[in-house]
């Protein structure tokens, strides 16, 4: 490395040499403005340079410039978004230049990897900026969910998890066969930890008392309103820079400076919102409670008791008698009309609400700004006794220490607190399962009578797993706490106006104490061990993350005649480390109270992980004739998770783009812009420390025989060891076409990209009698491909009236290619391992990722679903199809009406597949239309098969409990897999300016917004429940369905002023 | 310009001054765990993970436990596969107590001043073993359990032929029993005996008496000889001897958690086993079992007890004989003297040596048929005594032990030898209660006790396939899924020198 290292030291000093030598004889001091041709106002930070020499000179914050230059020499004025301009200086020596505004390109600027900002026509891959306002208007909780439909070849989903949970963002399909392959997240230059917290996610310790919960992710602690802007950089070219971190793509945010701001600015804003759950369910009401064509009758029958395999109720059947309003005992031991109670979700749930106050200051002056916000958010989920709080504290300072020498600071601290996250997928303590599959005619509130004298748990259901939720959600508690810093300060030197040096430190840092309980009495727990009176556990543990980047760029540019060229070359060195320090405890010798020291047998356990990442990276662009880009990168990361002979990697990337509209005079006048691009990159994907050597651990409890503590010592983990593991690679090839049409009305982004992982890391069965189950190889591939558009229009453009419609729209489509060993078949989860029913993802060789898979109906050759007396049987698993859409997109549409603002957002998803844990128990239950055969359940059910002999079966079987509960006997999942297909109208927001009102005050600016999210489903395809209703964000569990809450939809209202 | 190159120089020298990848080695070592143990540390887990459940199939079959409930719980007693709960002992022993193990030996087999551990670990690996060709038949033995050892070479290990995994089996235990010398290291950590070398000495003869017994039906003569062998060599003597592991608070017993918490009620006695506590009017029974209404725990009595018969599920168990219009009207095992979270586990018992020995006797490989009488009674009466092991509120009168041996139905006639054989296996049947791998092997074995067959519509279709001659009872667990899909090659040609992975197939001495 070393070498390597002295060698482009070496050529970089060299380089410096040529650009200096540049000199001249005689000159004189020019001083001079530049103006914007458009309101003739000062031009700030314009480049002025003698043509062909290096001499140059940037413009101050009143548009003023002085440089040296000979006499009779040409200076050469650019700024972005202006057309250059050269002109001849004779003897002057003031002058006054106007540049004219470059309307035909429409210069953006945007933020790249490492946040060097770049002319969008200079691009040969696609970005996308996100249009920040509607991220604050339109909000939730999670900034992350706002993303949803918004860009193309962005894949976002909103689990329904609770206020506090994580989002989910795809970019180009799922780079890998893992669950994570979620972009990497840069604020202001520096990465943030985005993995989503909590057992839902996989993220789970494994604690004692934990559920599966969802405890949220990194971008909970940015808030919406400091951002100024976020760029998506979605293909591998547009993040090659960021090397082994950039398989998923990148988010770059940047957040509010007070640049521009004269004086002190306030401004506060604040956000209402209330969620109501919403009701997909069409059950059937015909019969009520109860077993075998039968109501209960005694109160031993509905309460299932510990007789309870009598009880003919079992709390979640609904195979009793036909409805009749006739007075039945229920729960509660009262008798009540025997009448469907169709409520169970408007009167369980509560109307959730969030208050969002921000206030933020900023000041500046031309040395420099400043921008300081401090927001709260106070949610209250719509499950009772179910909140999440934030605060966030953003700081951010700009200062220019001399005319050369800024420094930047900026900061983020946010505490966030996640109180009884609501549980999902496994039964126990999930009130989403118990609430959605109570017997129909059932009154949720007979249930809030939740403990017996003894303080235990009134259970409804001999199923004990199925917890009462008011027993849930009162005694049961979980608490995630975070205390979180990240920020950097940077400090730049330009030492020319064509050459500059950066430095910047940078930290993610986090607490996260997590407590969560399994409370003493819950009727399905295990007595506690001897000698110990309370049974129930508990769970503490602190984990902390750290990443520190330490990072240097050094950047210069040289224009020779129509040749330009621009070059940076930079280095970091990452290193990550995070802890958890954790006890469970079982039992308890004081109840209900929860802490360590009251617990009786005591698991502590301690987790470490550390490692380093060593990059160097170059990136050169050269430029021809302002139509013609070329730009080139590398990186190269030495990894401390690898083998030490084998531990750096290189990452190339090449793109090019061609802005034809510029390079030739003959185009039709209709044409605006018009540019082709194409890219070609390799990037990686980490590995993880310690997997290259075999480790032992030692319990945490010792075997005691009487007065002896014998130590129990294991081969850790499953996994055997590999050294000699590799990052994954993924190369991918991108093309694209931009076009602006029509006075810039008409405009068309397309890009196609072809993306192959190879080389992915899998863990790969090996026979258990080895001694372990998997090792781990570099032996995947994988592919995505597709094509994203984005048609935007502007219908109406008047004076008073504008109307702007964009569309996306993305196709992705993956394939597996290989796995390891030849094997067909990868098997990401089971359902049972998560405590669901039915269903497995898995990817397979030959089809689209995420395959789901279950178990079929037990068939003939013909394909007919064969019976035995009736019943139909387990067949073989299959694979029903992808959980992963094809096709994604959104139709956004802003209308604008003498400051009133209307937006309205139409999203769908299309081509995947989504198992219904739900509905397989609603049919079990009976509570499903589909478990009421054609002529009713009097007459019992005719299965539609065959017998063994190919005849028409025509066994009737009752249609009770047990005939539906084969569907859990056989575990069969085909029923239950639905198109996952949606439409929805995801958001309306009308926002008024009424700035106007207040002109004459001190308010600056006042601003009005309302909005309604999840205003409507189009159209959907599966039963009683929403097709998004998926409870976690990692790609293992895609496309499985499991009790999560249910979607709401928000009503909001939010106010912005200006001081 | 000085200026510049002066920043460059210091930027460029601060980044040369640390390499590139300085200090990764360090970095990427785990500072949490180790890399090198001491083996005396994984034997004692081993120890302990060979505590196993047993409960949804082997104890089924033998027909002591039974539930009625399908679904994750079904298994033995529909006589169904559920390969979840097949693949379990597979899995659990593999991946526990065989991988350390195997690491023990590897780790001491040169080590002369470990050389009790090492045999210790032998023998304990000859237990495993011998519970996995029971139960599935060839299995990887000579190459299993090496993967951190030999790496990628071994991560598809052999099957090796059960007959010939049960010759190393009995020169292992041979060798390794003849080998411990108390005067050599100690095993403190010995969660058997802390370490008592002679203790160890009758456990490996003791288990060497097993292995000889199981060949009573294949080869006589074998049998004979092993068993003489292991006999003259020094058996367990009394209960002091036996292999007994007492659960504790942090390391329970998960079979008694099962029964007791989640599947409380779903767990009962089987019928046959009530019956023939019934018809011997057996003293034990007020700590086996019990009757549980609203938590409340009744004991019950020989005559009250009421076994749940087999092959029925939740759909029809009402109408079952001995249903009394409530589930809980069935007898369960008492949860306070046999299933507590933290009971005991027998591995090999100073019971089941004796009356093994009395089948020995009988069969003429020791002493004389006479002395068989003896080696019954007191077997008995030591499983009786071993049942303090579960509770100091277990107690028996002499009276009451006299009085049930001298039931003619229990009275053994060394003269009348299949008479003798079936009374000795029934209480063999007993003494093995929660031992019921030990139980299953023996009633395969000897063919005792005579047990109805679980007439479950649905069972497995091999168990009545006359080309696997089962008769009706599961004969052996199926290979995990995953083993067949992923050590292909390697199991086809297992199951094809066995005839077939199926409940059906017999395992090499199962010829009654």
């Amino acid at each position: 490395m070393n070498e390597t290292f002295y060698r482009i030291k070496i050529l970089f000093l060299l380089a410096c040499w040529c650009f200096s030598i540049a000199a001249n004889a005689q000159s004189q001091e020019v001083t001079g403005t530049i103006l914007s041709g458009t309101d003739n106002q000062p031009v700030i930070g314009a480049t002025v340079l003698v043509k062909n020499t290096s001499t140059g000179t940037t413009t101050d914050t009143n548009g003023k410039f002085a440089i040296n230059a000979p006499a009779n020499s040409v200076l050469v004025v650019s700024f972005i978004g202006y057309n250059n301009k050269e002109v001849p200086i004779g003897n002057q020596t003031s002058i006054t230049i106007t540049l004219e505004e470059n309307t035909k390109a429409l210069e953006e600027v945007v933020v790249t990897a490492l946040g060097i900002k770049r002319e969008a026509k200079k691009l040969g891959y696609s970005t996308a900026s996100v249009n920040t306002e509607t991220l604050t208007q339109t909000r939730s909780t999670n900034v992350g969910n706002s993303l949803v439909g918004k860009v193309a070849g962005l894949n976002v989903s909103a689990p329904p998890t609770g206020a506090g949970g994580s989002s989910k963002i795809r970019i180009r399909g799922q780079s890998s066969f893992g669950g994570n392959n979620s972009p990497l997240i840069i604020v202001n230059g520096v990465p943030i930890n985005n993995s989503p917290g909590g057992s839902a996610n996989g993220a789970g310790s494994g604690g004692a008392g934990q559920a599966m919960t969802d405890t949220g992710d990194g971008l909970q602690s940015i808030n919406p309103d400091d951002i100024e802007s976020m760029t998506v950089l979605k293909g591998a070219a547009a993040a090659a820079l960021y090397g082994f971190r950039a398989k998923d793509g990148a988010i770059i945010i940047t957040t509010k400076s007070g640049k521009g701001q004269v004086g002190i600015g306030v401004e506060i804003n604040s956000n209402f919102q209330a969620d109501q759950a919403l009701d997909f369910t069409d059950f059937q009401y015909e019969y009520g409670q109860g077993k075998g064509g039968k109501r209960p009758t005694t109160l031993d029958e509905v309460r299932a008791t510990l007789s309870s395999n009598n009880a003919v109720t079992n709390g979640v059947w609904s195979f009793g008698e036909r409805l009749d309003g006739q007075p039945t005992i229920g729960y509660d031991g009262q008798l009540h009309p025997y009448s469907a109670n169709k409520d169970h979700i408007k009167d369980f749930y509560r109307t959730g609400t969030t208050w969002t106050n921000s206030v933020a200051l900023s000041g500046g002056n031309e040395k420099g700004n400043f921008r300081m916000s401090f927001a709260n958010t106070d949610a209250n989920g719509i499950v009772p006794n179910s909140d999440f709080h934030k605060k966030i504290l953003n700081f951010g300072l700009n200062y220019n220490l001399t005319e050369k020498l800024s420094a930047q600071l900026n900061a983020n601290y946010s505490n966030e607190y996640n109180h009884n996250p609501p549980v999902l997928a496994q039964q126990d303590y999930n009130v989403n399962q118990v609430i959605y599959t109570l017997a129909n005619t059932i009154d949720v509130d007979w249930l809030k009578e939740y403990q017996d004298a003894n303080g235990n748990e009134m259970f409804h259901s001999s199923f004990k797993n199925r917890t009462n939720p008011y027993w849930a959600i009162n005694k049961r508690l979980e608490e995630s706490r975070r205390d979180r810093i990240f920020g950097n300060v940077s400090i730049r030197y330009q030492f020319t106006p064509w050459l500059y040096a950066q430095g910047r430190v940078g930290q993610d840092y986090f607490t996260n104490p997590y407590n969560a309980n399994r409370p003493t009495g819950t009727a399905f727990l295990t007595p506690a061990p001897s000698g110990i009176p309370f049974n129930g556990d508990f769970y503490r543990g602190v984990s902390t993350f750290r990443e520190r980047n330490l990072d240097f760029l050094i950047g210069a540019n040289h224009e020779f005649g129509k040749f330009g060229i621009d070059a940076t070359f930079g280095g970091n060195s990452m290193d990550q480390k995070s802890d958890r320090i954790s006890t469970s405890v079982t039992g308890f010798y004081v109840r209900d109270l929860y802490t360590i020291q009251n617990g009786g047998v005591k698991d502590p356990q301690y987790a470490f992980s550390h490692k380093r990442v060593n990059s160097l990276y170059g990136t050169v662009d050269f430029s021809f004739n302002n139509y013609l880009f070329l730009n080139l990168t590398g990186r190269n990361d030495w990894f401390s998770t690898l083998n030490p002979e084998s531990n750096s990697y290189l990452y190339p990337s090449v793109s090019t783009s061609f802005v034809f509209s510029q390079a030739f005079s003959s185009l039709p006048a209709w044409l605006n812009f018009g540019k082709l691009r194409a890219a070609y990159a390799e990037v990686g994907g980490d590995t993880d420390p310690y997997s290259n050597a075999l480790f032992y651990n030692i319990n945490a409890n010792p075997f005691t025989i009487g007065t002896n503590s014998i130590a129990l010592g294991n081969i850790s983990g499953t996994l055997n060891p590999n050294p000699n593991l590799r990052p994954l690679k993924v190369k991918e090839l991108e093309v694209g076409l931009e076009l602006r049409t029509m006075d810039n009305r008409v405009n068309l982004d397309i890009a196609a990209y072809r993306k192959n992982t190879v080389d992915e890391i899998l863990n790969v069965d090996i026979s258990n009698t080895s001694g372990f189950e998997q090792t781990r190889v570099n032996v995947g591939r994988l592919r995505n491909q597709g094509i994203e558009t984005l048609l935007s229009f502007v219908p109406v453009r008047t004076d008073n009236l504008n109307w702007e419609s964009a569309f996306n729209y993305t196709y992705n489509i993956s394939e597996v290619l290989e796995l390891a060993n030849n094997q067909p078949i990868l098997t990401a989860v089971r359902g049972d391992q998560i405590g669901l029913y039915i269903g497995e993802i898995a990817h397979e060789v030959g089809k689209p990722l995420g395959s789901i898979r279950g178990v079929d109906y037990l068939r003939n050759d013909k394909g007919e679903i064969i019976t035995r007396n009736g019943n139909f049987q387990a067949g073989k698993v299959v694979t029903y199809g992808s959980a992963l859409p094809k096709h994604t997109g959104g139709w956004l549409n802003t209308f604008t009406y003498r400051g009133i603002r209307v937006f309205a957002q139409v999203d769908f998803k299309a081509g995947h597949k989504l198992l219904s844990n739900s509905n397989f128990n609603f049919m079990r239950h009976g509570l499903h239309k589909g478990s009421i055969p054609e002529g009713g359940r009097e007459n019992g059910i005719v299965f539609p098969g065959v017998n063994e002999d190919g005849s028409p079966n025509t066994t009737a079987r009752p249609a009770d409990d047990v005939f539906y509960g084969n569907y859990r006997s056989f575990n069969i999942a085909t029923p239950f897999v639905y198109n996952a297909s949606f439409v929805r109208w995801r958001t309306l927001s009308v926002g008024y300016d009424l700035s106007r009102f207040v002109s004459s005050t001190f308010i600056k600016g006042l601003n009005v917004n309302a909005f309604v999210n999840n205003v409507l489903m189009i159209k959907k395809y599966v039963d009683n429940l929403d097709p998004e209703s998926q409870f976690s964000t990692s790609d293992n569990y895609n496309g499985i369905e499991g009790h999560a809450l249910p979607t709401t939809r928000s009503y909001g209202l939010n106010f912005n002023i200006k001081l | 310009m000085k200026k510049i190159y002066l920043s460059i120089a210091v930027i460029t020298l601060l980044l040369g001054a640390s390499s590139c990848d300085k200090d990764f080695e360090e970095i990427n070592t785990n500072p949490n765990a180790t890399s090198n143990l001491d083996a005396g540390y994984l034997f004692s887990s081993a120890q302990q993970g060979s505590v196993q459940q047993t409960h949804l199939y082997q104890a089924q079959i033998v027909q002591q436990v039974v539930t009625h409930q399908t679904g994750t719980l079904e298994g033995g007693n529909h006589n169904v596969i559920n390969e979840v709960n097949t693949r379990n002992n597979f899995n659990s022993l593999y991946g526990g107590p065989i991988r350390n193990l195997v690491d023990v030996i590897d780790k001491t087999a040169t080590d002369p001043a470990r050389s009790n551990l090492y045999n210790m670990a032998r023998i304990m690996k000859a237990y495993n073993f011998m519970i996995l060709v029971d139960t599935y038949g060839d299995v990887p033995y000579f190459d299993a359990g090496k993967a951190n050892i030999e790496g990628a070479d071994s991560f598809l290990p052999k099957y090796d032929d059960q007959k010939l995994i049960y010759e190393d089996i009995i020169k292992e235990l041979q060798e390794a029993t003849d080998q411990l010398d108390a005067s050599k290291d100690k095993v403190p950590g010995d969660l058997f005996y802390l370490g008592d070398i002679p203790k160890w000495k009758k456990l490996g003869n003791s288990l060497l008496l097993r292995v000889g017994m199981r060949y009573t039906e294949l080869d006589e003569s074998k049998a004979k000889a092993i068993v003489a062998d292991a006999v003259s060599k020094g058996v367990m003597t009394s209960n002091a001897d036996n292999a007994i592991i007492r659960l504790t608070s942090a390391y329970p017993n998960a079979t008694s958690q099962q029964l007791t918490a989640t599947e409380a009620s779903n767990f009962y006695v089987g019928k046959p086993f009530a019956d023939y506590l019934k018809a011997t009017n057996d003293p034990r029974t007020r700590y086996f079992a019990a009757r549980y209404n609203s938590g409340s725990e009744v004991p019950e009595t020989p005559q009250n007890l009421n076994g749940m018969p087999y092959g029925y599920t939740v759909s029809d168990i009402a109408t079952a004989p001995g249903y009394t219009g409530n589930i809980n009207g069935y007898s369960q095992f008492r949860r306070s003297t046999v299933i507590f979270s933290t009971a005991p586990e027998h591995f090999v018992t100073y019971s089941q040596t004796q009356l093994l020995m009395a089948e020995a006797a009988i069969r003429g490989y020791i002493a004389s048929p006479l002395e068989a009488v003896n080696y019954y009674t007191t077997g008995i009466k030591a499983h009786f005594d071993q049942m303090k092991d579960y509770s100091a509120a277990v107690t028996f009168t002499n009276e009451e032990i006299d009085a049930y041996l001298a039931q003619p139905a229990l009275v053994l006639n060394p003269l009348d030898s299949e008479d003798a054989l079936r009374k000795i296996n029934e209480q063999y049947w007993v003494a093995s209660f929660r031992n019921w791998s030990e139980a299953w092997a023996n009633l395969r074995r000897s063919g005792y006790p005579v047990l109805p067959v679980n007439r479950y519509p649905s069972a497995d279709a091999s168990l009545t396939d006359p080309k696997y001659n089962a008769q009706g009872f599961i004969r052996r667990l199926i290979y995990p899924q995953k083993e067949l899909s992923v050590n292909t090659n390697n199991i086809n040609e297992a199951i094809t020198r066995m005839g077939g992975n199926t409940l059906g197939t017999r395992i090499f001495w199962d010829k009654n």
